[in-house]
């Protein structure tokens, strides 16, 4: 009987052990081909938008990107999960002319007030090579 | 002198060794008083000195062999690191034992001149040394006695000097010791007048004159409103006093900083924070109160108050320990900064005081439950990060991965710092593009703005908010003084981040920082900061408060000690310890003791002269100056059998009064012995005078 409740609580041990640590979204990089990082900051997860929100993201990030005049914005969620992220990069509403990805436990999403879908296309797939 | 052949001191001499041995007595009785002498030293020194005195009465012999006191000094020497290292365990008591044992060698077998020079630099070393250490009242009269009897040994030793070989006339006169009292007495008053006139003059000229003649940089300390990386080093090469403490009831059992400027941006190789309109403190009744309610109401945690000296304003920065709670300033005008630092500006006074009252209790999660997340605009200022080497950005990430909190992640960033790089205050050898990723990447070494700055990027690259503080380490207590000390090279910069559920949390990643000031050269500058605060206090800031300070106390103190409740409190004390240390003397007790000592062998000393003067007369050997003693002797053997003499009538007049016929003839016979010695220098009446006395004596 004592054997057995070693064994089990061995198990319970290892099983925790090997719970998924929590992986924080890295700093956004400085440059990304000509854009220059001009802010970042964070923000309190409970405010993220409601697709965002209701998956309870540990992290939320933001910056931005300019280039001359022109400008993109770039937000990440964290999540304790890959699959957090995953769904949310499945519930994303792209209808603002959005770009995202999703690697792991973080969701990205680009948007631009200048730039077309196209040209956001291209910066993202800058971006992916680097970050997260 | 010598008469019949026979060495004689002179009274001159006699003189000089008298008083040098009251100089030294003075000092000891001065420095033990202070209690800073352990028991073993009080007592082997007070030994040594009672000998001194018996073989000045002549009651003792001292037959040292010349080689001896070299031989005990050398084995004394080579005794004194067993004495640092396992008995004293103090290098400053330790020295005081080998400074008073030589002294004591030196006591013991002082003959020569420089000898005695010897025993009055000594007596001196021990005044001095007491004046450090004592408050007490008692330490005036000993300085006084100590002064009188160091002129009184340097008039009598340059007659001493000057009359040895020519065996001067005038050195056998038993006026002489009286005309050398006077000559002492008027020498004193003059320099008391001179040093007391210096003492008024030079606080109103010394200060003047300093504040002309330093050059500015003395006087810049350099903490602002920014630090570069680099800067710190230079700034902790100095070791002068920056400030002095008095913390009541103590200072804080843990460690502490002194916080000045908390600095939140950024550029790489510089922390700075951009200017902002500080908020203006409004103080209540000169207090200004720095917490809020629930924190005043917060129990739990020690709480202490202190008072500081800042001497040199390095900028406009106040420095506090603790969680400053309240706080009192000279000014109206005090700004609290982002970041909580606080400033009082347009004011670049020296000596500059404030108190505080701060509480040194640890974090407390109650306090933080709901507040575990930083207002967003504050908590974006703190995660700023300029353009740094992907390296840190990834060594960040390597260091926190895997931790499940903030203050663990902190924790693994302040151990990596403090276990993997070295501490050195050499400056860079070339200038870096980037200088923290040369620190931690090639140098790997550097001081604690380095370090500081390497935690509070990666923190920050880690989303924690972090900021680097400037101010010092916590300095160290003079025992000398009873004052904290904060030295310039005790300048710091730390890391405070915040941690949900803690606040702001101090860490600091610079290894080896705790451990400094231990060494040699930091208790020989409690020595040196002893000495420049009593300068600084009692000479250069000596002003008008501080002499009506002084007098005050002292009235107070004497006023106090000769009031009937304070004599009652003093026999209580006497009993209690009497009581409840049964037949172990108590130090106080000790101390009463020492009068009634010191009167025991006076009359021990008095006693022991009459019989030698007496032998001495009945060999024959005494100076006709030397009869009138006898005479006066004489006199009261006869004053204690009713038998008065007149003023008017001459001694054989005296003589031939006497009634009892039992004394009138031994009176007349050793009146008219007298006469003989006196007048004519027959020596061989001594012994019929010293017999007569005997029989005089033992007629009832």
């Amino acid at each position: 009987m004592r054997r057995r409740l070693f064994l089990a609580a061995a198990a319970v041990s290892a099983a925790c052990s090997r719970l998924p640590k929590r992986v924080l979204v890295p700093v956004p990089p400085e440059a990304v081909g000509e854009w220059r990082r001009s802010a970042m900051e964070t923000h309190d997860p409970a405010g993220a938008p409601p697709d965002a929100a209701r998956l309870k993201p540990e992290q939320w990030v933001r910056a931005a990107y300019v280039n001359g005049q022109r400008s993109i914005g770039v937000s990440a969620f964290g999540f304790s999960s890959d699959a957090s992220a995953f769904e949310l990069q499945q519930r994303w509403n792209r209808g603002g002319g959005d770009v995202t990805y999703q690697r792991k436990s973080i969701f990205v999403v680009c948007n631009s007030p200048t730039e077309p879908t196209a040209a956001l296309i291209e910066f993202i797939r800058m971006l992916e090579k680097s970050w997260p | 002198m010598a008469l019949n052949g026979v060495k004689r001191e002179t009274a001159a001499n006699r003189f000089f060794q008298i008083s040098v041995w009251v100089m030294l007595a003075s000092g000891y009785l001065a420095i033990a008083g202070s209690g800073a002498l352990d028991i073993p030293s009080v007592l082997v020194t007070g030994a040594a000195l009672l000998l001194r005195a018996l073989v000045l009465a002549g009651v003792v012999k001292l037959n040292i062999p010349e080689r001896a006191p070299g031989i005990a000094s050398l084995v004394y020497i080579l005794f004194f690191p067993i004495d640092y290292h396992y008995l004293s365990r103090d290098l400053i008591q330790s020295t005081i034992h080998l400074i008073l044992f030589l002294a004591v060698v030196k006591i013991l077998t002082a003959s020569s001149s420089r000898d005695h020079l010897f025993l009055g630099v000594i007596a001196f070393l021990q005044i001095l040394s007491a004046a450090m250490f004592s408050l007490s009242l008692s330490f005036f009269f000993f300085l006084v006695a100590f002064l009188v009897s160091a002129i009184a040994s340097m008039t009598s030793g340059e007659i001493r000097s000057s009359s040895a070989g020519r065996r001067m006339a005038t050195a056998a006169s038993a006026r002489l010791p009286r005309k050398l009292m006077w000559l002492t007495a008027i020498l004193t008053t003059g320099v008391l007048l001179l040093t007391g006139g210096l003492f008024l003059i030079l606080p109103r000229t010394a200060r003047a004159a300093f504040e002309r003649f330093a050059r500015p940089g003395d006087r810049v300390t350099g903490f602002s409103r920014e630090v570069t990386l680099g800067q710190m080093g230079e700034l902790r090469k100095p070791s002068r006093a920056v400030m002095h403490v008095y913390f009541d009831p103590g200072p804080p059992r843990k460690h502490f900083y002194w916080r000045g400027v908390a600095l939140s941006e950024f550029n790489g190789w510089k922390w700075y924070n951009s200017p902002e309109p500080p908020k203006l403190l409004q103080a209540r009744q000169d207090i200004l109160t720095l917490v809020d309610d629930d924190q005043l109401r917060r129990s739990g945690g020690p709480r202490i108050n202190y008072e500081v000296v800042l001497h040199t304003r390095p900028s406009e920065a106040l420095f506090v320990a603790g969680l400053a709670e309240r706080m009192r300033v000279p000014n109206s005008l005090v700004w609290l900064t982002e970041g909580g630092g606080l400033r009082v500006p347009f004011n670049d006074d020296t000596n500059y005081r404030y108190s505080v009252y701060s509480y040194f209790g640890g974090p407390d999660a109650q306090d933080f439950l709901g507040y575990t997340r930083l207002p967003e605009q504050v908590r974006n200022y703190n995660l700023l990060l300029p353009p740094v080497d992907r390296r840190i950005l990834d060594l960040a990430k390597r260091l926190t991965s895997g931790h499940q909190d903030d203050l663990s992640r902190a924790r693994a960033v302040e151990s990596h710092l403090l276990t993997q790089y070295a501490y050195s205050l050499a400056p860079l050898e070339k200038e870096a593009d980037d200088p923290l990723a040369h620190f931690l990447f090639e140098r790997r070494k550097g001081h604690c703005e380095y370090f500081a700055s390497a935690m509070a990027v990666m923190l920050r690259a880690s989303w924690i908010p972090a900021r680097v503080v400037t101010g010092f380490n916590q300095g160290a207590n003079n025992p000398l003084t009873g004052l904290h000390v904060v030295r310039a090279s005790d300048a710091h910069a730390w890391v405070e981040a915040w941690i949900p559920g803690r606040g702001w949390t101090v860490f600091d990643p610079t290894p080896g920082n705790l451990d400094e000031g231990r060494d040699l050269m930091s208790r020989m500058s409690m020595w040196m900061d002893a000495v420049d605060v009593f300068w600084q206090e009692w000479v250069i800031g000596y002003d008008l408060d501080r002499q009506l300070t002084l007098a005050f106390r002292i009235g107070q103190s004497s006023r106090e000690k000769l009031t009937l409740p304070h004599l009652g409190q003093w026999w209580k004390r006497v009993r209690e310890s009497m009581r409840v240390q049964g037949p172990v003397v108590s130090p106080r007790l000790g101390w009463l003791l020492v009068p009634a000592a010191l009167a025991a062998v006076a009359l021990l000393l008095a006693r022991q002269y009459r019989r030698r003067l007496l032998r001495r007369a009945a060999r024959g050997e005494i100076t006709p100056s030397e009869a009138a003693l006898l005479y006066r002797r004489f006199l009261a053997m006869l004053r204690k059998r009713g038998v008065v003499r007149g003023v008017s009538a001459t001694p054989i007049e005296f003589a031939k009064s006497i009634a009892s016929p039992a004394l009138a003839g031994p009176a007349m016979e050793f009146t008219l012995a007298y006469n003989e010695l006196r007048y004519a220098g027959r020596l061989e009446a001594s012994a019929r005078m010293a017999e007569l006395l005997d029989r005089i004596e033992r007629t009832p």
